[in-house]
């Protein structure tokens, strides 16, 4: 019924947090990753920071697309390959998956809380930087 | 509906890519289901101003008291 899948040549550099590279058949994957970002106009950070409990975000379920009509499909392989000479990727992270080969079932899923924290108390934004007058050039 | 593929012959060359991340599937080969959520949280007040404060640590909705 699926494909043979036929890759000459793989080159992965970087494999992290939770990630997979996986040949073979399977019957269904289903990644799933969370993350707290936080990004602070002086980088410090303490090891234990943040509770996924806290934010509503990583609990409330994920809207689904909703399917209202009935489709029946048929797939008719007139080749049974699926034929690539070579794959190169630099970096593979956050519960991904580089597959080759049959999956029935993908679920995937990821979801990312944001928060910036600037130590600047101006409620109103710089200008963006221009060209210093002469003056200021005069006084250095 | 009825919904027929014909799949002939796939031949790709090279495949370069920088990075797959966050739940991501790169596949290849057949598949008959895929659903892929995303999940953002960035609102305004994601963004605050005044000393660096740590994140709250302790579950519930509860605001943690900060330990004397």
């Amino acid at each position: 019924m699926a494909r043979i899948s036929v890759v000459h040549d793989l080159q992965v550099n970087v494999l992290l947090l939770s990630s997979t590279v996986s040949v073979g058949d399977s019957a269904s994957i289903a990644p799933i990753s969370q993350s707290i970002a936080v990004q602070r106009e002086v980088p410090a950070f303490l090891a234990d920071e943040g509770d996924f409990a806290r934010y509503p975000i990583f609990s409330r379920p994920a809207p689904q697309p909703i399917v209202k009509e009935k489709v029946r499909m048929s797939v008719i392989n007139a080749s049974p390959f699926i034929q690539v000479n070579g794959i190169r990727v630099l970096a593979i992270s956050a519960a991904s998956v580089l597959k080759i080969g049959f999956c029935g079932i993908v679920d995937a899923e990821t979801r990312i809380k944001h928060f910036r924290q600037l130590i600047s108390s101006d409620t109103d934004p710089e200008p963006p930087t221009t060209p210093k007058p002469a003056a200021d050039a005069a006084v250095t | 509906m009825n919904y027929t593929v014909v799949n002939k012959g796939i031949n790709v060359g090279d495949i370069k890519i920088i990075a797959i991340a966050s739940s991501t599937v790169f596949l290849v080969g057949d598949t008959q289901i895929i659903t892929a959520s995303s999940l953002f949280d960035t609102p305004p007040e994601a963004i605050t101003r005044g000393p660096l404060v740590p994140l709250e640590i302790g579950g519930g909705v509860t605001p943690a008291v900060a330990p004397i």
